[in-house]
C-alpha cells in the first residue's frame, strides 16, 4: 500500500470516450439488473401475445399477406417506447442527485458531459435491444403464421429507434431539469403519452399541420408497414419527420447537458 | 505552488446570499495528515465540494497539484482520492464491481483492479463480502468501502469529509483505524471533522475554519504548544484523599484538579513534557499508583473553543 505517487494518475487517464463507452457499459449493467426491465419484457410479451392468441380466440380471419399481419404487432411500438423513455431515462441523472450517488461518481477525474453521455448510450442501448426483441419475435409469428416474410419491418424497426432516440432525449433532459425522480418520471410519461398527442390535436384542429410536435413524428413508424406510404395531406413524411427527430435529439440532449453541467451537489 | 492542495480567495455564496465559505486562503502541506476543523456550518463541506468539482466556487481558486480544479477538473482530480459526505453506492454492483466500475475511468487495468481490489478490500474488512451486491450493506460497511474506492489509484492527494460521521462507535473506530494506516502511505490527506479527539488522534496538521475563514492553521504540535493549559486524566489504584490535596496543588505546574470518580481525577496542568514527567513520579511518591495518565483532547478544545469565540 505504500506505492503512492509510483503512478502517474494524470498519465493514464482514459479518453472521453473511453470514458462515454464506460459509463454506458455500468449503466446498460444497471438497466439489465433492474426489475424496470424484466416489468418491461413482461409487458412486451403479454402485448404480443394478446396480439397473437385474441383473434385466434375469436376465431377472426388471419391475414395471408405478411406486411398486414405483421402491422398489428407493430401498433404496440409507441407505448413501448414512451415507457422505456419514461423508465430507462425519466431518472438517469436526478437519481445520482437524489440517490446520493452522485458523491461517489462526481469526484472522480471525468467531465460531467461524458457522464451524460454515458448514461445516454446506455438508454439508447436497452431501448434498441427492447425494439429489436418486440420486432424480432413479431417477424418470427409472422413467418409462422402466414409463411412469408416482409423487408417493412427493418424500416420501420430502425424508425422506431430513432424516434425512441428522440423521446429517450426528452427523457434525459426532464431528468436534468428536474429536483426529484417521481416528477422527472411522471413528467416524461405524460409528455410523450398526453400533453404532446394534446398539443397536436389542438393544433391540427386549428388546422396547424403539427409537424414540429416530436409526437407526430413518431407516425412513419406505422406508415412504413403500410404497402404504399400515405400520401394524403399531414402525413408525417420520413425525411421531414427525421429531421424533426434529430432537432430534437440535439436540442434536448446540448440543453439536458448544459443543465448537469451547472447542477451542484448540495444535499 | 508546492503545496498539493492551495485554495486562494474562496468565496461560496448560495442562493438566498448565505455565505458558506469567505474569502479562504488554504494551503495543506505536502505528505501532510491535515485535519479540517470547524464547527457545524463553518464550511468545510462547501470547501471540500468546491476542490472535488461538486459546487461551483463563487470566486476564487483551488488548485490540486498545481492544477486549477475550476479550469481543468479532469485532469486535477485525476491523482485525488476522495469521500465526500457518506456517498451512496450503486445497489446493483457489488464492492469489487464497483472499484472496477470507478478504477476503469481512471484508466487503470481490469486485472490492476482486481489485484489492488483485492487489498484493499482486506485492508477495510471487506473481502468476505466482494460477491454481495452493496445494496444490502450497513453504512459502515459503505464508508469503509467509499475509503476503499478512494485509495483504490495510489493518489498522491486524498480528501476526507467528516469520514466516522453517523457511524456507531464501533464503525467509527474501524474508520479511524483505517485512516491510521493512511500516515504509512506517502499520501497528502486533508480531513474534515468536528471531533476533537479524532483529528489530535490521527492528524498531524490542522486547520480551524469557521464562518468560512481560516482562523489558524500549523502542525496539531505547534498549536497545542500555543495552549498553556492542558488537562491530564489520571485513573489510580488508590484514591487521592484530602490529606493529598494540598501535595498535589504543591507540585510545579499543577492549576487545580477535580475529582472525577473514585479512583479518577482530572489535572489542571501547565508545562511541557519534562514537567508532565515530574508530576507523575509526584503521584506515584503519594502513593496512588497510577493506572494511567493521559492528556485529555481538551487542549485542542480550549483552543479551537478561544478561536471559535474570537471570530465570533
Amino acid at each position: 500500500m505504500e506505492g503512492a505517487n509510483v503512478i502517474d494518475n494524470r498519465e493514464r487517464l482514459p479518453s472521453d470516450l473511453q470514458q462515454i463507452m464506460t459509463v454506458a457499459r455500468y449503466d446498460l449493467l444497471k438497466h439489465l439488473r433492474s426489475k424496470r426491465l424484466l416489468g418491461l419484457l413482461i409487458i412486451e410479451a403479454l402485448i404480443l401475445s394478446l396480439i397473437f392468441i385474441v383473434p385466434i380466440l375469436l376465431d377472426q380471419t388471419i391475414p395471408d399477406d405478411p406486411l398486414d399481419y405483421m402491422s398489428s404487432y407493430i401498433s404496440g411500438v409507441g407505448i413501448l417506447v414512451v415507457l422505456a423513455a419514461t423508465m430507462f431515462a425519466g431518472d438517469a441523472v436526478v437519481s445520482e442527485f437524489q440517490s446520493r450517488t452522485g458523491y461517489l461518481l462526481f469526484p472522480n477525474p471525468v467531465k460531467r458531459w461524458v457522464i451524460f453521455m454515458g448514461k445516454f448510450a446506455s438508454i439508447l442501448g436497452i431501448l434498441f435491444l427492447l425494439l429489436l426483441v418486440h420486432y424480432g419475435v413479431a417477424a418470427i409469428l409472422t413467418f409462422a403464421m402466414t409463411g412469408g416474410s416482409t423487408i417493412n419491418w427493418v424500416y420501420s424497426m430502425l424508425f422506431a429507434m430513432c424516434y425512441g432516440t428522440a423521446a429517450a432525449a426528452l427523457g434525459i433532459f426532464l431528468s436534468s431539469l428536474m429536483k426529484g425522480s417521481t416528477g422527472a418520471l411522471v413528467l416524461t410519461f405524460f409528455a410523450l403519452l398526453m400533453i404532446l398527442p394534446m398539443l397536436e390535436g389542438v393544433l391540427m384542429i386549428s388546422d396547424i399541420e403539427p409537424y414540429y410536435v416530436l409526437t407526430f413524428a413518431e407516425d412513419p413508424i406505422y406508415y412504413l408497414m403500410y404497402d404504399s406510404y400515405p400520401d394524403n395531406s399531414w402525413v408525417a413524411d420520413v425525411v421531414p419527420s427525421l429531421l424533426v427527430i434529430l432537432v430534437y435529439t440535439v436540442t434536448l440532449v446540448t440543453a439536458g447537458i448544459m443543465l448537469f453541467k451547472r447542477r451542484e451537489m448540495v444535499s | 505552488m508546492d503545496a498539493p492542495i492551495q485554495i486562494n480567495g474562496l468565496s461560496k455564496v448560495f442562493s438566498g446570499g448565505f455565505k458558506a465559505v469567505d474569502s479562504l486562503e488554504l494551503a495543506v502541506p505536502s505528505r501532510s495528515f491535515t485535519g479540517f476543523l470547524g464547527p457545524n456550518g463553518a464550511g468545510k463541506t462547501t470547501t471540500i465540494k468546491i476542490v472535488t468539482n461538486m459546487l461551483s466556487a463563487t470566486s476564487g481558486e483551488a488548485f490540486i497539484n498545481g492544477i486549477n480544479v475550476m479550469k481543468d477538473p479532469k485532469k486535477a482530480l485525476a491523482d485525488v482520492g476522495a469521500v465526500v459526505e457518506t456517498p451512496e453506492f450503486y445497489p446493483y454492483l457489488t464492492p469489487m464491481e464497483t472499484l472496477h466500475y470507478l478504477g476503469s475511468l481512471r484508466g487503470m487495468s481490469a486485472c490492476e483492479i482486481t489485484n489492488r481490489g483485492r487489498d484493499l478490500l482486506d485492508m477495510v474488512k471487506l473481502n468476505e463480502w466482494t460477491g454481495q451486491r452493496v445494496g444490502k450493506f450497513s453504512k459502515g460497511m459503505k464508508q469503509r468501502l467509499a475509503i476503499a474506492q478512494a485509495l483504490l489509484p495510489q493518489p498522491s492527494v486524498i480528501i476526507l469529509d467528516e469520514p466516522t460521521s453517523g457511524l456507531d462507535p464501533r464503525g467509527m473506530v474501524e474508520v479511524r483505524d483505517i485512516l491510521k494506516q493512511l500516515h504509512k502511505m506517502d499520501v497528502t490527506v486533508l480531513m474534515s471533522s468536528h471531533l476533537l479527539n479524532e483529528v489530535q488522534e490521527v492528524c498531524t496538521d490542522v486547520a480551524l475554519i469557521n464562518r468560512g475563514k481560516l482562523l489558524r492553521s500549523g502542525s496539531v504540535a505547534s498549536l497545542l504548544e500555543e495552549v498553556k493549559a492542558r488537562k491530564i486524566d489520571v485513573r489510580t489504584m488508590h484514591p487521592l484523599t484530602p490529606p493529598m490535596f494540598d501535595r498535589l496543588r504543591s507540585v510545579p505546574g499543577v492549576k487545580d484538579f477535580n475529582i472525577t470518580g473514585d479512583l479518577s481525577f482530572a489535572i489542571d496542568f501547565e508545562g511541557k513534557e519534562d514537567a508532565q514527567a515530574r508530576l507523575l513520579i509526584e503521584l506515584q511518591n503519594l502513593g496512588l499508583m497510577v493506572v494511567s495518565f493521559k492528556e485529555s483532547g481538551l487542549a485542542l478544545e480550549s483552543l479551537y473553543m478561544s478561536l471559535i469565540m474570537d471570530s465570533r
